[in-house]
């Protein structure tokens, strides 16, 4: 499935804020963030959190039991965004 | 008096123009999260460790590093950055100088004693670091972002022969492409 | 070789502005963390064990705070000896409120001046290890002969680009510092000013026997277990000392959950039998760049008056370790272990002259 323009909104923030070789419209929406897929580790996604909690207004805790389901893809982060949105 | 054979070193200042791509090469990928600073002397370690013809670095050498002004560019931008928020997790990490020693160590397949040494000069940096270097001696760095940037790097392994009288040594005649040994004595450090 | 004595030391941190202070809050069972509010994303309160003394001008602050620590460690008289200043956040406190530039040199030749310092100067910055590496760093100078005298003094200050930098991590725990705990939620960062003088001239109850740093690059930003272990046998090795002579280990635990675990099975496979622990911890926060050299100057107080920092929370059964809830008898030598950023694991070992 194609990626809807909040997806593709939120893929650039991921590009940019972690300096990313790939454009925003490469990444697959249902692929995984982590390890295999984009190859982000533990520190990537404390920084992505922080630049998802600046943008959004929606706070991401690294000790969160459902972070693996949060940052399964694309898709599962950015339905997670724009249910708890505050901005 | 201890003597240091010189086995190896980069004499970037400044680095060459595509010092970029060659360290890009040599970690197989462009580092995207590390900063211009700790580029630098990932550059130059590891071009001075393969001009020293080691594979690798032994793991009880010592990794000595020095700076005149360290990261004073990501402090800054960790200032502006806290003006209203938070810092950024990556710009803080960049603030630590340490954080490039842990990148070499990753970096080298590397496990073993390193420590930075803020300020001073690279005579004194030499000195206290050859009061803790044994055999195997060390990889001294010293590493600014001032002018276009310079990455300075020098393999060193204790030897017996003396060689000739030593010379008063500054910065520069440590770093000089005439030098083939280091002397350390007492009060400061030599090359000759 | 002359052995290198812990000659003297000075301390100021949250629970006092001497260690005799710092000693008599802790039979009182210790100082209440005060409370720091950062802004933006993660905004809200941290626990923050400052020092309990106020001066409006942070250079002042700072000067009074040297200048007091490095008289009680006796510093006066060794003027010319080496001089170690052990940081990870140098002025950035000044900076931030425009009254200072960010320049090493600069910090360094400030606080000798403040010391009237003569001798040589060396600013180690390996990120929480910092005082510990100065402590190696004279150990091999005294070792040497090029020194008969040195002074590790470490320094960490009021700053928000550290507090701030750790909150941004999601290191910072917003209840309270619970080492080892099954509750453990973070660490709680702590200022501090504190000096080791060492000596291969004057006697004292204690001596440096030898210590180790191992940097690994497998976790920037924690401890790896390996790493932990190659750290202990250094440090064994380094002190002519076996592991079952090891009568207490000073862990790094600050109760964070990742690198409290890591430390416990790295001493689980370092030690056959593990020696009590201590944390000074959650007793006055973690001290960054000086917590070396902090923890040291306690715990030998705490080791010869008989005062031991009390241990409320609940242990966590899972790491298989546990904190001492009181002084062990007859501590004739044990390890000092601090473990940080930058993958750097360092430890001393210090035992009775």
């Amino acid at each position: 499935m194609a990626a809807s323009a909040q997806e593709i909104e939120l893929a650039q923030l991921i590009v940019t804020s972690l300096n990313l070789e790939v454009s925003a419209d490469e990444i697959e929406p249902d692929a995984p963030l982590y390890g295999e897929g984009l190859g982000l580790d533990s520190i990537d996604i404390l920084e992505l959190s922080l630049a998802i909690s600046k943008t959004y207004g929606v706070q991401l805790k690294s000790d969160d039991a459902d972070n693996n389901k949060i940052f399964s893809s694309l898709r599962t982060l950015n339905e997670h965004i724009q249910q708890h949105r505050a901005k | 008096m201890t003597t240091f054979a010189i086995q190896g070193r980069c004499l970037a200042a400044p680095p060459p123009l595509d010092w970029r791509e060659q360290l890009a090469r040599m970690l197989g990928a462009k580092p995207r999260r590390i900063g211009n600073w700790a580029e630098l002397g990932m550059y130059g370690a590891l071009s001075c460790l393969a001009d020293s013809g080691e594979g690798e670095l032994p793991p009880d050498a010592l990794l000595m590093l020095g700076s005149q002004r360290g990261t004073y560019v990501s402090t800054g931008q960790v200032l502006e950055q806290m003006r209203d928020d938070l810092p950024m997790p990556l710009t803080f990490l960049q603030t630590q100088p340490s954080q490039l020693l842990a990148l070499l160590a990753a970096q080298m397949r590397w496990r073993g004693h390193a420590g930075f040494v803020a300020g001073g000069t690279p005579q004194a940096l030499l000195q206290l670091a050859s009061a803790q270097c044994g055999r195997a001696g060390m990889l001294l760095g010293w590493v600014d972002e001032m002018d276009g940037g310079s990455s300075l790097w020098l393999r060193l392994r204790p030897c017996e022969v003396s060689g000739d009288k030593p010379v008063v040594a500054s910065a520069e005649s440590m770093f000089s492409l005439d030098a083939t040994h280091l002397y350390v004595v007492g009060s400061g450090a030599q090359a000759g | 070789m002359n052995p290198i004595h812990l000659a003297g030391r000075g301390l100021a941190c949250s629970l006092g502005l001497s260690v005799e202070q710092a000693l008599a809050t802790l039979r009182q069972g210790g100082s209440q963390a005060s409370q720091v509010t950062l802004p933006g994303a993660m905004a809200g309160n941290y626990p923050f064990q400052g020092i309990p003394y106020s001066q409006a001008d942070w250079n002042e602050r700072a000067r009074e705070l040297v200048q007091r620590v490095a008289a009680e460690a006796g510093a006066q008289p060794i003027r010319d000896g080496v001089l170690l200043i052990a940081t990870s956040s140098f002025d950035i406190g000044a900076v931030e409120r425009c009254a200072t530039q960010m320049d090493y040199q600069a910090f360094a030749d400030k606080i000798a001046a403040w010391l009237d310092w003569s001798g040589r100067v060396h600013v180690v910055n390996t990120a929480c290890t910092s005082s510990l590496n100065a402590l190696l760093a004279a150990q091999a100078l005294l070792r040497s002969g090029a020194a008969a005298d040195a002074l590790v003094l470490g320094v960490e200050l009021d700053n928000r680009l550290t507090l701030g930098g750790f909150a941004a991590l999601q290191l910072l725990s917003r209840t309270a510092s619970q080492p080892f705990g099954a509750q453990r939620d973070g660490l709680v960062l702590g200022e501090a000013v504190a000096a080791l003088r060492l000596s291969t001239r004057d006697p004292a109850l204690w001596k440096l026997a030898g210590g180790a740093n191992v940097v690994d690059g497998e976790q920037p930003t924690g401890a790896s277990v390996r790493a932990v272990n190659e750290m202990c046998a250094r440090a064994l090795a380094d002190s002519g000392a076996a592991a079952d002579s090891i009568d207490l280990v000073k862990v790094q635990a600050a109760g964070s959950p990742g690198n409290d675990a890591v430390e416990a099975q790295g001493l689980r496979e370092a030690f056959p039998v593990l020696p009590p622990l201590v944390s000074l911890k959650a007793a006055m926060g973690h001290t960054m760049g000086a917590s070396g050299a902090a923890e040291i100057a306690l715990l030998t107080a705490c080791l010869e008056q008989g005062v031991w920092p009390a241990c409320g929370h609940e242990m966590d059964a899972e790491l298989g370790v546990g904190l001492a809830p009181a002084m062990p008898q007859n501590v004739r030598r044990f390890m000092a272990t601090i473990l940080g950023f930058g993958g750097s694991h360092a430890s001393v070992v210090l035992e009775r002259a």
